[in-house]
């Protein structure tokens, strides 16, 4: 309201000004205008001030102002515009502004003179001194004559003072002037003290060190060892024992001489007691300057400015430790001060007494020098140093030094743990190599490795952590929370300090020791380690639970772990069936189009798409080509080549990405799928080629490798080969593939932070890998395997090739011109496109041939084999020998690799293989026997 | 006796900032002048006063010039009515 009304008052005084009416001669033009401001300065479109724009403006018009001549112009409004008061004035773009918008075309209407009209006129020179005595000169009579102020004082006044004046002087008649003031002087002298000069010549006495007491007759006999008696200077115990705790409060004394160089203090020689023998005195002296000597190295080390942190912490600490020996030593003093009840004064006792607060700072004392050596090689040297002294003290028992010294180390811990909880706290790094066992790689890490890459323990140049021995074990710890903090905020979770950070246990002597007076009796280090482990805890737990509840519920890991076990495990299986029968078709067509990335991705993508845990804009599939395209390398059918080229990726988000990495995708994962499609592809080979019962009638006259067993032959192959099958896809996704992503889940489920889930994958990976018998070390039965599925291709190659033998057969009976042309067409097409049907498995020299030549292989009636396979019927010996052979090859191959699989599964591999091996011997053995 | 009145802490301030008020007024009214908007100290004043208070300069060069036009028409108004009373009064437009 009050801004309001201010406003209000302003706005009525500028229309006064600017149009001259009041609200007393023109009330209702008043009013009018009022109303009409108000409205127009509260309600308007203009935006706020922008400052740039306005200087642009002037800019701008200064510039104008220069290309009409008027230079003077232009740098008079620039003067201005850079005076300091203006340019600090928090509203001139807005008041420059306003002047902007009246101006009104300063080029042709301003002037410079303008400005001279504006001066205010000249003010009169200041009033000085001079000039008023050179007007009236101070030379009146009596000007300086002294003021009696008390002239005018009120009656009451008046009143009180004589009253006083009576009251002090009674009835006597009141003197002069002159004579009360000799009466004031001397009252004054009345009231001085005298001085005693006995307690003067008491506390000149007490100066032992000025005023030399010499020995008495009876103190000779004692004194008498001394040296010169003549300059040997008495002084009582008392006095000693007062020159003595002065001096161990770092005092000067005249008992004791300091070497300032040195630091040592030394007793000085020529004093000596009364009532002891010189030498026991001088004896004890030096035990007590032994003590001020090192409690005066402790002193002066803390006096010295320190810049390491640790340092400076120590340092604190030991000056609080000194004050606390100052206020023993005071005790001990105060006993002979306020005396209440009868003391013994005795040097002895005291050097006893003061022993014990002393001890720990004489271990100190020694310290000191090795911890500066140490910490100017490594700050955090000195930890370990005062962490490894604590330690002994612990051992030795000595429950005086133990606290003082597991204190002083935990008070320069907490500093070290500065950098540390700053780290785990807020994610930040204190970029001092010196201190700090965690660095942050120099060059930009992309999220999505950010877990890994970014920060890392430091290490020496002999490979140790760059940190204190008795926090190498926390490390990485330490490393993981500080990791999480950083996840989570880019992340955009941790903005602030979650709550439940600000409970930290402080660690001190109670939190690592306990509150029992006695020292325990567990070792020290695993004292800390079990406090530090607590500390720890407090941020380890709440960084890291969040950060797994943030993974587990925001970003879905066990919904990408769905989805990637649909995409490369066929966990449903049926969803997949349609893209890869039409993959499986095109491959078998030799169609071009087979590996059309874009369809691929659009067919996995609409096959998965409906999935609820899948995002199918993150599904891609590709294919790399194949080398030596239309050849079959290596010994293995092009087919198997042919799908194993098939990748399908499956974009993680980078929080995601930083668990699931990328080369467990691409090592078990994608090499899982592959195998998988592989399977499928020969079991939907093997179970396109179906035998008729016609094929199974016996002829009457059983010629050797009648049709009759050639059919027999390869319906038993085609059944070992199809248990075969069956078993290893049964055997991948029933037993490895479904225990392993539960165990898995399990494990995620239980992990406590990041590291945890990654290893937990980590391992899936390798044990999957293995599982499936794509490992290394089990490469020579994975290479079996691959060759029976090898196999099974090359006898659906086959089988087909006998059919359209025998198609082709039957169509020259049938005599039919039509039906036979067809059928030409028929076989040639199936010719040109049948993969060749090899089976001469250890001639590879042939291999690298064209496609030309293996379509020509292909062709039973090819030129290859013109002379011995002419006619068809000449064309069923060797189909019937290639079975045999076949058989006899798949019977070695499964042999070898349950033999194989028995063999790893006893010598510590997985149980699972000996139950597979089985069912390969299961798969042969019936057959055997019925053939 | 009460002890005499110190001089207040906070009045000398107080005095530099009104000096510095009035240097920046002088400034500004240096620069309205050069660019020739006919605002007197007073206005200036005035002005820069409500925009200390919050009110948008263009609205209030707006307000400014609209009053500066009224005031103008009332003038005007009071002259011609003048005029038209000296008239009357000589009889001129008696027919």
């Amino acid at each position: 309201m009050a801004h309001l009304a201010k406003l209000g008052l302003l706005t009525d005084e500028l229309i006064t000004a600017l149009t001259g009416i009041t609200e007393q001669n023109d009330p209702q033009n008043f009013r009018l205008c009022r109303k009409f401001a108000a409205r127009s300065l509260k309600h308007h479109n203009y935006g706020r001030t922008n400052q740039f724009e306005v200087a642009q403006r002037l800019d701008g018009l200064q510039e104008k102002l220069s290309i009409l001549n008027c230079d003077e112009l232009a740098d008079a409004i620039e003067d201005r515009r850079n005076e300091d008061t203006l340019l600090r004035y928090n509203w001139a773009p807005e008041a420059l502004s306003l002047i902007l918008e009246l101006s009104n075309k300063p080029a042709t209407n301003s002037r410079l003179e303008d400005l001279e009209a504006l001066k205010p006129p000249p003010s009169p020179p200041p009033l000085t001194w001079e000039d008023i005595i050179s007007e009236d000169p101070l030379d009146e009579e009596g000007i300086w004559d002294e003021v009696d102020f008390g002239a005018e004082s009120s009656e009451d006044e008046e009143f009180e003072r004589r009253s006083f004046d009576r009251s002090v002087s009674g009835d006597e008649t009141q003197p002069s002037s002159v004579a009360a003031e000799e009466n004031e002087a001397q009252n004054l002298e009345v009231t001085l003290l005298q001085p005693d000069q006995s307690i003067l010549d008491h506390i000149s006495k007490a100066q032992f060190w000025n005023h030399r007491t010499r020995p008495a007759k009876e103190d000779v006999d004692l004194i008498e060892t001394a040296i010169d008696l003549s300059k040997t200077w008495k002084l009582s115990e008392m006095q000693a024992l007062r020159e003595v705790l002065f001096m161990l409060s770092g005092l000067p004394t005249s008992l004791f001489s300091c070497d300032t160089s040195t630091g040592v203090i030394k007793p000085v020689e020529k004093y000596a007691l009364g009532h002891t023998s010189y030498d026991s005195f001088q004896g004890l002296l030096a035990a007590f300057a032994n003590l001020g000597t090192q409690v005066q190295t402790v002193r002066q080390w803390t006096s010295l400015e320190q810049s390491i942190p640790l340092l400076q912490s120590l340092n604190a600490s030991i000056s609080s430790r000194l004050k606390i020996l100052q206020q023993k030593l005071l005790q001990i003093e105060s006993r002979f001060v306020h005396l209440r009840k009868q003391v013994v004064v005795s040097l002895v006792d005291v050097y006893h007494r003061v022993q014990t607060p002393l001890l720990p700072l004489l271990m100190l004392a020694d310290l000191l020098p090795a911890l500066k050596e140490t910490a100017g090689e490594n700050p955090f040297k000195c930890l370990e140093k005062l962490f490894h002294q604590t330690s002994l003290v612990h051992l030795a028992g000595d429950d005086v030094s133990f606290p003082f010294m597991t204190s002083l180390f935990l008070d320069c811990f907490n500093t070290y743990l500065r950098p540390i909880r700053a780290w785990m706290e807020s994610g930040e790094l204190y970029y001092n190599e010196e201190i700090f066992f965690i660095g942050m790689a120099e060059k930009s890490v992309e999220n999505r490795n950010l877990w890994h890459d970014q920060y890392f323990l430091r290490q020496d140049h002999r490979g140790r952590l760059h940190a204190p021995e008795f926090l190498r074990a926390q490390a990485k710890k330490i490393l993981n929370t500080g990791k999480s903090v950083v996840f989570l905020r880019r992340l955009g979770i941790f903005g602030s300090r979650p709550a439940a950070l600000e409970d930290e246990p402080y660690l001190d002597y109670a939190a690592v020791c306990g509150t029992d007076n006695s020292i325990p009796l567990a070792p020290f280090s695993d004292l800390f380690d079990e406090a530090f482990e607590r500390w720890l805890d407090s941020k380890h737990h709440s960084a890291s639970t969040v950060l797994r509840n943030v993974l587990f519920s925001r970003y879905g890991l066990f919904t990408i772990l769905d989805a990637l076990e649909h995409i490369y495990f066929l966990k449903d299986g049926s969803l997949y069936a349609n893209m890869l029968t039409v993959l499986f078709e095109k491959i078998e067509r030799r169609k071009d189009s087979w590996n059309d990335r874009f369809l691929l991705t659009e067919q996995a993508q609409g096959a998965l798409g409906t999935l609820a845990c899948m995002d199918p804009k993150r599904l891609f599939v590709r294919s790399t080509p194949l080398a030596g395209e239309g050849a079959e390398t290596g010994g293995t059918h092009r087919s198997l080549k042919m799908l194993g080229t098939i990748k399908v990726e499956y974009t993680l988000p980078w929080s995601i990405a930083n668990i699931i990495a990328r080369h467990t995708i691409t090592d078990s994962y994608q090499r899982v799928f592959t195998l998988l499609v592989q399977i499928r592809n020969a079991k939907y080979l093997l179970e396109r080629r179906r035998l008729l019962k016609t094929d199974f009638i016996k002829p009457n006259h059983a010629s050797a490798d009648s049709n009759y067993d050639v059919n027999l032959l390869s319906l038993s192959i085609r059944h070992r080969l199809l248990w075969l099958v069956n078993t290893l896809y049964s055997y991948l996704t029933e037993t490895v593939i479904v225990t392993s992503t539960l165990e898995l889940r399990y494990d995620m489920n239980a992990a406590k932070d990041v590291d945890a889930m990654i290893s937990a994958h980590e391992h899936f990976a390798v044990k999957l890998q293995e599982q499936c018998l794509l490992s290394r070390k089990l490469s020579p039965i994975y290479q079996a395997l691959m060759s029976l599925l090898d196999l099974a291709f090359h006898f659906s190659d086959l089988h087909s090739a006998s059919e359209v033998d025998r198609s082709v057969d039957r169509s020259v009976l049938s005599g039919s011109r039509h039906d036979q042309a067809l059928r030409d067409k028929q076989y040639a097409g199936r010719a040109m496109k049948r993969p060749t049907a090899r089976l001469d498995f250890d001639s590879s020299d042939d291999e690298e041939a064209d496609d030309s030549s293996e379509y020509d292989e292909l062709d039973p009636r090819g030129s290859k084999g013109s002379g011995a396979r002419s006619s068809l019927p000449s064309n069923r010996v060797p189909l019937a020998a290639r079975l045999r052979e076949m058989r006899a090859e798949i019977d070695r191959l499964c042999g070898f690799a349950a033999t194989g699989l028995r063999s790893v599964s006893r010598a510590g591999g997985e149980p699972a293989w000996d139950m597979l091996a089985d069912m390969l011997d299961w798969g042969i053995r019936p057959t055997e026997e019925h053939l | 006796m009460a002890p005499p009145a110190q001089p207040q802490p906070s009045s000398q301030p107080a005095d530099s900032k009104r000096a510095a008020a009035r240097e920046v007024i002088d400034i500004l009214q240096e620069i309205s002048t050069l660019l020739d908007t006919k605002l007197d100290r007073t206005t200036l004043s005035l002005c820069v006063s409500l925009i200390e208070n919050g009110v948008n300069p263009e609205a209030l060069a707006n307000v400014v010039k609209e009053l500066r036009r009224e005031g103008d028409a009332l003038r005007h108004q009071r002259d011609h009515d003048l005029v038209y009373e000296e008239d009357a009064r000589r009889g001129d437009y008696s027919d």
